[in-house]
């Protein structure tokens, strides 16, 4: 999880600085969506792969397996894309149920 | 084996034989393996090293809380395992409980990653019908285990699907 100072002033772990912040690209980082990739591996099952992907994305099970081929078939499947602090949550999830999966900033 | 599903979610499994009880009773240790390999399988970077802070923040914020999660996990099927005894007609017999069906398929699942990630095992080994290219009886007979929980696995798979 990150760890935002905003997040750590909240918990009362942390104080607030009163300064001018220069020029920096954060909007701009912040605004760039994430990518969730789900990669194979040669032991899941792949009625498993599916049905983890219909209950961490509520995907319909024609869906579900769309990805689940791509993951097979590809090596790896785009299954979301969206802000940073759900895909941290939805990649979790995907490493609590044990799938290989990794998430990166959309270019 | 017979395993059945009742329909409030729980399962029974009976005449359990011997090889398929050794079986179950080995999975819960080997989902456990403190293994390098496995371990490395198991706790994965989120970001894959592209984002060296994120990965550390992960592996001191989330990483904790999954084993503990794992770890529970694990402890039910145990405690299920225990109960697995030799009724009056000694038949070896087992009940899961609805709520113990997840922590049963993690367990299950995660005990093949171990034993896929120990012996580094490929798409072609999975294909081979016990016929290792090696010819390493340890490696035939892990193979033999991964299919044995996929089987158990894949049940509880189409159950959940089912309801």
């Amino acid at each position: 999880m990150r760890l935002f100072p905003e997040n750590l002033i909240r918990l009362g772990l942390a104080t607030p600085d009163i300064g001018i912040l220069e020029d920096t690209d954060t909007e701009e980082s912040l605004d760039t969506p994430w990518n969730i990739i789900v990669h194979n591996d040669p032991i899941n099952l792949m009625s498993y792969v599916t049905l983890v992907f219909m209950r961490v994305f509520g995907m319909s099970r024609k869906k579900a397996e769309v990805h689940m081929k791509e993951v097979h078939s590809r090596g790896k499947s785009l299954v979301w894309t969206g802000a940073r602090e759900q895909a941290e949550l939805y990649v979790q999830q995907l490493h609590q149920a044990l799938l290989l999966a990794t998430m990166e900033q959309s270019r | 084996m017979n395993i059945m599903f009742a329909v409030d979610g729980s399962v029974r499994m009976e005449d359990i034989d011997e090889f398929a009880a050794m079986l179950l009773r080995e999975m819960p240790g080997i989902a456990s393996s403190s293994d390098e390999r496995a371990e490395a399988r198991i706790y994965q970077s989120p970001t894959d090293g592209r984002d060296e802070q994120a990965d550390s923040e992960w592996k001191d914020a989330v990483e904790p809380e999954l084993r503990e999660l794992f770890s529970s996990a694990i402890d039910m099927v145990v405690d299920d395992l225990a109960t697995m005894k030799p009724d009056e007609h000694g038949e070896l017999n087992l009940s899961i409980s609805a709520s113990h069906v997840d922590p049963w398929m993690h367990t299950l699942n995660r005990a093949r990653l171990v034993l896929g990630a120990e012996w580094d095992i490929s798409e072609t080994d999975m294909r081979s019908s016990y016929g290792s290219p090696t010819g390493d009886p340890d490696r035939t007979l892990a193979v033999l285990k991964i299919d044995f929980y996929g089987m158990l696995l894949e049940f509880f798979v189409r159950m959940k699907w089912k309801n």
